[in-house]
């Protein structure tokens, strides 16, 4: 197991280099979204929560690292400024389960597809390529980033560690 | 006019705290009528908190825990929500089933029967609590199914916490225990409302800012 030096709790993301190791724990419907430049080695994580911050009133008080279409814009920007090319950028997202298959009329029921939707969308507005993604079923996930090799690990109760 | 979590006041939360006391007394008595024998259960502990910081509270991200989700709906709505780190869960169901509490049955063991009674704590949990709600205010509450899952607590939290804390960050927080015995038990309870409805309820309790 990689010791991680960055944690990255619900809605709130962390950008560094080599031979950095940046986690975030117990991914449920949110997603990780882990950006990666091969050549600087540079990258960044981010654990987002919700698609969309249009529900927000007033746009003042958004939560900018709690949305996709907020926090990824960002998190972007910052990885450049740390000397990543976002030519390069390439994308592994995990997450978007659906924990208690609640029915009903509710959203929430199907908060992670929309997540992992909206990310998808996001990333590919940006013209960044996703190269690899656990999504969806009805468990949680860790999602630790190895910045020295853009290895992406993920650990659920009862399972094998995986790697993509 | 109550605009979030954030304006609830001290009258609020000590209103909130006696419905739970109230709630507690209807659990209790739910408790041992299944079981014939005596439940305590103690006088919860209501806060309004940091999403974060509730979390932190329960355990850590990682940690297993049972989390039962009950929705109501009616004249307000909403999600309770229960987490029990996965001992206490394990306990709670050898005492709902006449088991020795000294060997409970590991949650990878679990069949349908544990299932079953997890579901039965936060089904009695949620109704008592909602029943008197709904006792003290005249409002009119239904509630669902239970549902489970046993995972890692961020995980199991992630989606109610989308639900309903996507404007603010405040959640209201419930900590309890149950005993039987020498046994105790923590319960940690998060009711989950939209703006409406804690305005509804608010209003109808007389307490209205």
């Amino acid at each position: 197991m990689i010791k991680p030096d960055h944690v990255i709790g619900i809605s709130d993301y962390k950008v560094s280099k080599a031979p950095s190791k940046l986690v975030t724990y117990a991914l449920g419907s949110c997603v990780g979204i882990a950006l990666y430049d091969d050549l600087t080695r540079v990258g960044g994580l981010a654990h987002i929560m919700l698609p969309d911050s249009s529900i927000m009133l007033d746009q003042k008080k958004v939560d900018r690292m709690k949305f996709a279409d907020t926090a990824i814009p960002d998190l972007i920007r910052e990885v450049r400024m740390n000397g990543a090319n976002v030519a390069r950028l390439k994308a592994k997202i995990v997450g978007g389960a659906n924990l208690f298959q609640r029915s009903g009329t509710s959203s929430v029921s199907n908060i992670g597809d929309r997540n992992v939707e909206m990310v998808k969308n996001l990333l590919a507005t940006q013209g960044i390529e996703l190269i690899a993604e656990d999504t969806g079923k009805n468990f949680g996930r860790t999602l630790y980033f190895d910045l020295a090799t853009g290895d992406v690990l993920i650990k659920s109760l009862d399972k094998d560690m995986k790697s993509i | 006019m109550l605009q979030s979590y954030e304006d609830l006041n001290d009258v609020h939360v000590d209103a909130l705290s006696e419905i739970g006391n109230i709630g507690v007394g209807n659990a209790a008595t739910a408790f041992g009528m299944m079981l014939g024998e005596n439940i305590n259960l103690s006088t919860p502990h209501v806060s309004i908190d940091d999403y974060h910081k509730v979390i932190d509270s329960i355990g850590g991200m990682e940690d297993i825990v049972a989390a039962v989700i009950v929705d109501y709906f009616g004249d307000i709505s909403g999600s309770m929500v229960f987490a029990f780190p996965i001992k206490d869960a394990q306990g709670i169901i050898a005492m709902l089933m006449g088991q020795d509490p000294d060997n409970t049955t590991d949650f990878h063991e679990f069949g349908e029967l544990q299932i079953s009674a997890i579901k039965e704590i936060g089904n009695i949990l949620a109704s008592s609590y909602l029943g008197s709600i709904a006792q003290m205010t005249g409002l009119l509450i239904d509630i669902s199914i239970p549902y489970v899952s046993i995972d890692m607590l961020g995980a199991v939290m992630a989606s109610p916490l989308a639900e309903y804390a996507a404007t603010q960050n405040k959640v209201l927080f419930i900590e309890g225990s149950i005993s039987t015995g020498s046994r105790d038990y923590a319960t940690h309870m998060i009711m989950f409302s939209d703006m409406e409805s804690l305005q509804a309820l608010i209003k109808r309790l007389g307490i209205e800012a």
